[in-house]
């Protein structure tokens, strides 16, 4: 296990014991079990680290320095647990090593009463002679901001970013800045709420959907960046490379972009310029050196295909770069799944990923490709879902168990007539029901953004 | 804690006044690790918060307060955009110190509120992380939908996104689960792992640069002429940062490229403007300061440095030729002069004038003389032959060979009184033999002066009349020497240093292997009035053995 996903652990059995000490007596089977799960996770830091010590600062969760990655299925729990420390002014928990099992479960208990803040806990914990357990004070008091509120406005400050940085003729470098700073904004989310920000990736048709369609790519694109290991610089030129892969097209002439019918063979040698045009636009912006040329390359390539096919098709070096090809596979993946104007039934996402896979190696850059489907699996977020049992769900997360890739977390919107139901969320790797049929929710006038926004 | 910040405090003013490397930094650089190290003995973490100008720990205790200046290390980031700073044991005295040089890179907050996340971010830290003040960036502007409602309301009208070309359209027909059977698509497996991290590590240490400019030429040959500017002006700005880098092979190949382009500009719309850029852009390199550096590195290939020289345009002619002069490397001097020669539209008239100008500075001027020598033209030779009167022997030298070259008149050189001189002009002329010289050779051959020459001199000079045996008038001085009588030869000079000039002669002509010379030695050891002389022919004659041209002869 990842020691991300050991903290993001540890706090979901801290809520779990604190849930099972509300219900049961001290001695019930359940508390001794989420017990015995807590400490295996905890000793093991203890004795790396000495005292474990979980720390709330704003809206982040961490564990000894590490800050807590949140999914989209155990966000919840994570914000409440948030929650309760904020209500209880209480900033920080540390924990020794000689921590006694005992002290574990009066702490918690202490914790769970609702008239009980820092000050009485502390207290309680001395006259208790609870000596391996210290509490600190919460230092920036105020509002702790809903993770996914946050995410969210992230998510539409980056496309305002993005829509600045495009139309603005002269751009001072305070506005540069501000971009460049948005992108280790998001980056710096990412890392913490990836789960969240990828299920606003199903968030289509923004006012100007350009902007919409590049803060998507790039979410996707860090994501596989975060995965392969990029480091913090190169993670900001592939955010940079990806907000700005599509900024040709604000160029292009708006009568072209929204034609209904067919381009003709000109109109399309028209839209092909975009990556070349964008290319001199990305120069404009970022300068031209050795650090730059990475964008300004993956803008170029972004719609060149693995195997060299794509445009601008009159020149081929290859191999394409690293940048090129994760957003190369984002660009897809997100483009064929929105509807537009033109194409108001897109792929579905599973049919999207049906088409990566079969290309891999031919359009798509193989390994990448795996990335990316370990990264959305093979129903993604947003995949309208008919299951066994006939009612209609959406993928709105990813099963722990990579070999349960076909058993995404559900959540079921309708019946199987169709008519809606209390929604209610299933992780079909821990239920008897299977997905029958996957589908764009665009096709049965579903917006998932109805879901993944609130 | 407080101890910490104090130091922070510290090294973050010493940063920010003394320039890098300066020991002060180093030295609060050095307590602060200390501090940590001693810190990090019982802590899993240090976190600070940060507040307009104070600091606080995890307890929310003030460690560090001060005005609301620069001065004060809270205040600064909390400007900056910082609103808490976590350091953790993984942590490098390395990653502290660039911490620090982030810090003070950042000049000036007030014009740039972004300039201090900027250069943190510029770096990969591993022990160090901060929290950006999420206020920093937010729009007032911006309208974050909170239910589907609201977000319904921002729906697109427009549409902006490149559309989807019909017939590539993708078909999906893969069944899913025949997908989930192989699990292959999913499974990553080591080798992959491993392939994937060695082309990323490539990637890092590939130059991108050379990359885009292939793009940007072969983009530019597509493009039309709003376009042609704007590309060309990023190719200049590539190029002048490949100079900068010393990156020959990637510029040549980007000259040859350009070369090309106006080669086929027939073809191209707007043909002469795009020339005329692509030779603005040539102009604008043939600058002796942005290219010194290329011109002055050992580790370069000559061939190269000749051909990129032979790219750039005249006005920078005068610059590499100074350059050329203080070149002390024989290969490297002849690549930057033979580059320059090569140079289109080359001015000699110009050259001739800057050297007569500078007629005193003695390397300018041979280096100038050799330019010279490589380029035909008459005015090259009408200069350079100006120039045999010059006292220095060295500007002689470099003359006879570049009139040589030039096939202009050396004979002057033949008889100069330095030696040095002589010697070269002997040797271009066995290099390259010329029938115009075969009567001064002969008239030299019995000159009594050259039985005073030193042996290498005789020997080169001799050599030299050898190879010109078959002129009727050059052998027949050689019959004449060979055939002086005693007496006069005692009379005129010395019995020994006579003696010593014909043997050189005799070994010269054998050397030779020619019919003629056989015929002459062969003459000699019958014919020649001194005895000695005879019988150095026939020794001679004797140890060549079946060699020489006669022993065929003889074994017939």
């Amino acid at each position: 296990m990842e020691k991300r996903e050991i903290d993001e652990k540890i706090v979901i059995w801290l809520q779990a014991l604190m849930n099972n000490i509300k219900l049961y007596d001290k001695g019930h089977p359940a508390i001794q079990k989420s017990l015995t799960e807590l400490l295996s996770l905890i000793k093991p830091k203890l004795e790396e680290d000495g005292e474990l010590t979980i720390t709330l600062r704003s809206w982040y969760l961490y564990i000894n320095g590490m800050r807590i990655k949140i999914k989209t299925t155990n966000f919840l729990q994570l914000k409440n647990f948030m929650e309760l420390l904020s209500e209880k002014d209480i900033g920080g928990i540390v924990i020794n090593q000689n921590v006694k099992n005992e002290e574990v479960l009066l702490f918690l208990e202490l914790l769970t009463k609702e008239d009980l803040h820092r000050e009485d806990i502390l207290k309680l914990l001395k006259e208790n002679e609870v000596q391996s357990i210290h509490i600190l004070p919460l230092v920036h008091s105020g509002e702790i901001i809903d993770p996914k509120k946050r995410v969210k406005q992230i998510y539409f400050e980056t496309i305002n970013l993005v829509k600045q940085i495009s139309t603005t003729e002269n751009i001072t470098q305070k506005l540069f800045s501000k971009f460049t700073v948005g992108i280790y904004y998001l980056i710096d989310t990412l890392k913490a709420s990836e789960g969240l920000l990828l299920g606003l990736t199903v968030v289509k048709n923004y006012d100007d959907y350009l902007y919409n369609h590049s803060v998507n790519v790039a979410i996707l694109s860090l994501s596989i960046g975060v995965r392969i290991g990029l480091k913090s610089k190169e993670l900001l030129k592939l955010g940079q490379s990806a907000l700005l892969h599509d900024i040709g097209m604000t160029q292009i002439p708006k009568d072209l972009l929204v034609k209904e019918g067919i381009l003709t063979q000109e109109e399309w040698k028209i839209v092909k310029t975009h990556p070349i045009i964008g290319a001199e636009m990305t120069m404009d912006l970022v300068g031209l050196n050795e650090e730059t040329a990475d964008i300004i390359l993956a803008v170029l390539e972004h719609q060149k295909g693995y195997d060299g096919s794509g445009y601008p098709d009159f020149v081929n070096v290859k191999p394409l770069s690293l940048f090129s090809r994760i957003i190369q596979i984002s660009d897809f993946y997100d483009a064929v799944t929105t509807p537009r104007i033109h194409n108001p039934v897109p792929m579905s996402p599973a049919e999207a990923m049906a088409h990566l896979i079969k290309n891999a190696g031919k359009l798509f850059d193989p390994i990448l490709s795996k990335f990316f489907v370990n990264l959305l699996g093979i129903y993604p977020l947003g995949t309208l879902v008919f299951l066994n049992t006939g009612e209609w769900g959406l993928v709105i997360g990813q099963p722990q168990d990579r070999l349960n890739i076909h058993k995404p977390v559900v959540l079921l919107i309708k019946d199987s007539t169709g008519k809606d139901i209390p929604r209610r969320i299933v992780d079909l790797s821990k239920s008897d029901l299977e997905i029958r049929e996957a589908e764009s929710p665009w096709k049965f006038g579903i917006d998932p953004a109805e879901y993944f926004l609130e | 804690m407080k101890e910490l910040t104090t130091l922070i405090e510290k090294a973050y003013r010493a940063y920010r006044i003394y320039p890098r490397g300066h020991e002060i930094p180093k030295h609060f650089l050095r307590q602060v690790w200390e501090k940590l190290k001693e810190l990090f003995a019982s802590r899993a973490e240090i976190s600070f918060y940060i507040e307009r100008n104070r600091i606080l720990d995890e307890e929310g205790n003030i460690i560090l307060e001060g005005e609301e200046s620069e001065e004060n290390f809270s205040w600064f980031l909390y400007k900056g955009g910082i609103k808490g700073v976590v350091i953790t044991p993984q942590i490098s005295l390395y990653e502290l110190k660039d911490f620090f040089e982030a810090i003070g890179e950042v000049n000036n907050l007030d014009q740039d509120k972004y300039a201090l996340l900027v250069a943190l971010n510029k770096r990969n830290f591993e022990g160090i992380s901060y929290e950006i003040a999420p206020e920093f960036i937010e729009d007032g502007n911006v309208f974050i939908p909170e239910t589907f409602e609201e977000f319904k309301k921002l729906k697109e009208k427009e549409p902006r996104s490149e559309p989807l070309e019909v017939d590539e359209k993708p078909v999906a027909k893969i069944e899913i689960p025949i997908i989930i059977e192989s699990r292959e698509v999913f499974k990553i497996s080591y080798e992959e792992e491993q392939l994937l991290q060695e082309e990323i590590e490539k990637e890092r240490e590939q130059n991108k640069l050379h990359k885009l400019l292939i793009y940007l030429i072969e983009i530019l040959k597509e493009s039309d002429l709003p376009n042609f500017n704007r590309i060309i002006d990023a190719i200049e700005e590539l190029l002048l940062i490949e100079i900068k880098n010393k990156n020959l092979k990637r510029i040549l190949s980007v000259f040859k490229n350009l070369k090309q382009l106006t080669a086929s500009a027939g073809q191209l719309v707007w043909a002469t403007q795009k020339i005329k850029r692509i030779e603005f852009l040539f102009r604008k390199i043939s600058d002796s300061k942005l290219i010194s550096g290329i011109l002055e590195e050992d580790k370069l290939n000559n061939k190269e440095i000749q051909e990129f020289i032979a790219h750039l345009k005249p006005p920078v002619v005068i610059d590499i030729l100074e350059i050329a002069a203080k070149t002390e490397k024989h290969a490297r001097r002849n690549a930057l002069l033979k580059g320059i020669s090569k140079i289109e539209g080359l001015d000699i008239n110009k050259i001739t004038q800057y050297l007569k100008s500078n007629i005193e500075h003695k390397d300018l001027l041979i280096a100038g003389i050799e330019l010279l020598g490589m380029v035909w033209d008459e005015s090259s030779t009408m200069f350079l032959e100006s120039l045999k009167n010059m006292e220095d022997e060295d500007i002689r030298v470099a003359l006879v060979k570049a009139l040589f070259s030039l096939k202009g008149d050396i004979s002057p050189f033949i008889n100069d009184i330095s030696s040095k001189v002589r010697l070269i002009a002997y040797q271009e002329l066995k290099k390259n033999p010329r029938k115009d010289y075969a009567e001064l050779i002969a008239k030299k051959v019995l000159d009594p002066s050259i039985h005073n020459f030193d042996t290498l001199e005789k020997q080169i000079f001799f050599s030299l009349a050898a190879l010109y045996v078959n002129n009727e008038e050059v052998s027949k001085s050689i019959k004449k020497l060979l055939n002086y009588r005693p007496s006069f030869l005692k009379r005129i000079f010395e019995n020994k240093k006579t003696l010593d000039t014909i043997n050189t002669l005799i070994h010269s002509l054998a050397e030779t292997k020619s019919k003629k010379a056989f015929e002459i030695l062969l003459e000699g050891v019958t014919g020649a009035r001194y005895k000695k002389v005879r019988h150095m022919c026939k020794e001679t004659l004797k140890n060549l053995g079946g060699g020489f041209y006669g022993g065929e002869e003889r074994n017939r």
